[in-house]
């Protein structure tokens, strides 16, 4: 029998691309726009889904960080440009990863306000010359942002951005097109979407959302990406918990948005299935689309039947009662520590270099 | 020491047999780490390994070994024989070592053919069949990623 590559683990694959001069690699990258899924927490996962394969033992594969930093990663920021943010267990750095080349670079952040917590969002500008940037948000107590500053690749600098910024943005964004896009709160508790142009470094209009909820202040809208060039919204209400409302944009310029529902999930018949989705809190946690197959994947935790371990899982849902689990192996959280440890996110490679 | 407490035995998957020197075996990290805890006899089972590959993984580990006063080739020598002994292995070949040096954790074996699968890719065509990976693509598109691309190979 012939041995590929293909029979290869991903570090072992990453071992022999790392002695490939680049010029070849981009060809490999140009081969490689299927799309891919990541599971997040500590450990990596990608997953090539197709659900016609029978899932039970799906393709998946681990992909570990090249871990010289010696660091632990707490959350991982949606994927843009194929780069990884990921908040590590150090407060004062950052890691950048791109887990397709294997390459990693840790940023020195400065802590500019005491007892805040903080958002990120990473970004280019849209010259012929990209360059990657970080956006920071420092949120005091009552999620109200006090401050905001910029990092930029290129000059290895942080400063901060004295611009007109949002009152409260929801723990959620997105990348298109090098912008970072947030679902916003006016004071007066109205939710639109609002983007961050990371080459005029300016936040852009207020923008639509496609519905205000209902019960105000007990709603979460997630973004998500569906390609480099839309967006898809979750809305997801505490009154009415089995009830998740998914659009995507059909038209989105600096001035307008357009919005179409993509999908109405009803999670009572999946209650029993998964038992914590359906009493989701949103907030921070993750979700994408496939628009072909009209489903929607979600990452959640579950315990075993023995009830020895607890379980990564991906369930993939979609209309009249279609479902469909994904056990992605162990993890070594219990659930009440559960909180956004997990996101997925679909994911092309690139070539991004991180100038170590 | 006794001369049968020098030798030790590797049974690849295929139950081949080879008899080797205990020096030439412990390059492998994972057989010292069995040696060490003394779980194995004198014959260890190595259920991902076939004949054939083994072979020529001790083929090597005979090369590099410091067996006395049998280690004194140059580096030089040491660097050709490394080039001559990968050099007319098909690309199964290649993959197999690597998943053996892997298994059996041999770092510079594994260094060597991860490098040998990367050298023997000249063009981009060359590098498609070697990987064996579809180029899907139009010419125009490719030409478009590589534009798309090019900021990422400014230095």
């Amino acid at each position: 029998m012939t041995t590929t590559i293909s029979d290869l683990p991903r570090d072992l694959v990453e071992q022999i691309l790392s002695r490939v001069p680049l010029t070849y690699l981009s060809t490999i990258r140009s081969t490689s726009t299927r799309k891919q899924f990541l599971g997040f927490m500590i450990r990596i996962y990608e997953y090539d889904y197709d659900y016609d394969d029978d899932l039970t033992d799906p393709p998946m594969k681990k992909l570990s960080i090249p871990n010289h930093h010696q660091v632990e990663i707490c959350d991982v920021c949606i994927n843009c440009d194929g780069l990884l943010l990921c908040v590590i267990d150090d407060p004062l750095k950052l890691l950048v990863w791109n887990p397709y080349l294997a390459q990693t670079r840790l940023i020195q952040t400065r802590k500019k306000f005491l007892y805040t917590s903080q958002m990120h969002a990473l970004g280019y500008n849209n010259s012929n010359i990209r360059n990657h940037k970080i956006l920071k948000f420092y949120i005091d107590r009552k999620k109200i942002i006090i401050g905001i500053e910029l990092y930029d690749f290129s000059s290895d600098s942080w400063r901060v951005l004295d611009v007109n910024q949002p009152y409260f943005i929801y723990n959620t964004s997105a990348s298109l097109k090098g912008n970072a896009y947030f679902c916003g709160l006016t004071e007066d508790f109205k939710d639109y979407l609002v983007y961050f142009d990371f080459t005029t470094e300016r936040f852009g209009p207020s923008l639509p959302l496609p519905s205000q909820p209902y019960v105000l202040n007990f709603e979460n809208v997630t973004l998500s990406r569906v390609t480099n060039e839309r967006l898809a919204l979750l809305y997801d209400h505490y009154a009415a918990y089995f009830k998740i409302n998914i659009w995507t944009t059909t038209k989105i310029e600096p001035n307008a948005v357009l919005w179409s529902k993509f999908l109405t999930l009803d999670m009572r018949p999946h209650e029993s299935l998964v038992p914590y989705l359906h009493m989701f809190d949103f907030d921070g946690q993750s979700f994408f689309i496939d628009e072909e197959k009209k489903v929607a994947v979600f990452l959640d935790i579950c315990v075993n039947k023995e009830e020895t371990c607890t379980l990564l899982m991906a369930y993939i849902i979609g209309e009249d009662g279609y479902f469909r689990s994904v056990n992605m192996g162990e993890v070594r959280y219990p659930s009440w520590q559960y909180s956004g440890k997990f996101k997925c996110s679909s994911y092309v490679p690139s070539l991004v270099k991180l100038h170590v | 020491m006794s001369k049968s407490e020098k030798k030790i035995v590797l049974k690849s998957l295929d139950n081949e047999a080879f008899e080797v020197e205990k020096a030439v075996a412990l390059q492998s990290q994972t057989i010292w780490v069995m040696c060490e805890d003394k779980c194995v006899g004198n014959e260890i089972p190595l259920e991902n390994v076939t004949g054939q590959i083994l072979a020529k993984v001790i083929d090597y580990c005979k090369k590099h070994a410091v067996v006395d006063g049998d280690g004194d080739e140059s580096s030089e020598e040491l660097k050709n024989w490394d080039t001559e002994f990968t050099k007319n292995m098909d690309q199964s070949t290649l993959f197999n070592m690597i998943l053996a040096a892997n298994y059996l954790n041999i770092k510079s074996l594994l260094n060597l053919t991860c490098q040998a699968v990367a050298d023997k890719t000249k063009t981009i065509d060359e590098f498609h069949t070697f990987l064996n990976i579809e180029n899907n693509f139009t010419p125009e598109e490719e030409a478009q990623i590589c534009q798309e691309n090019l900021w990422a190979f400014d230095d």
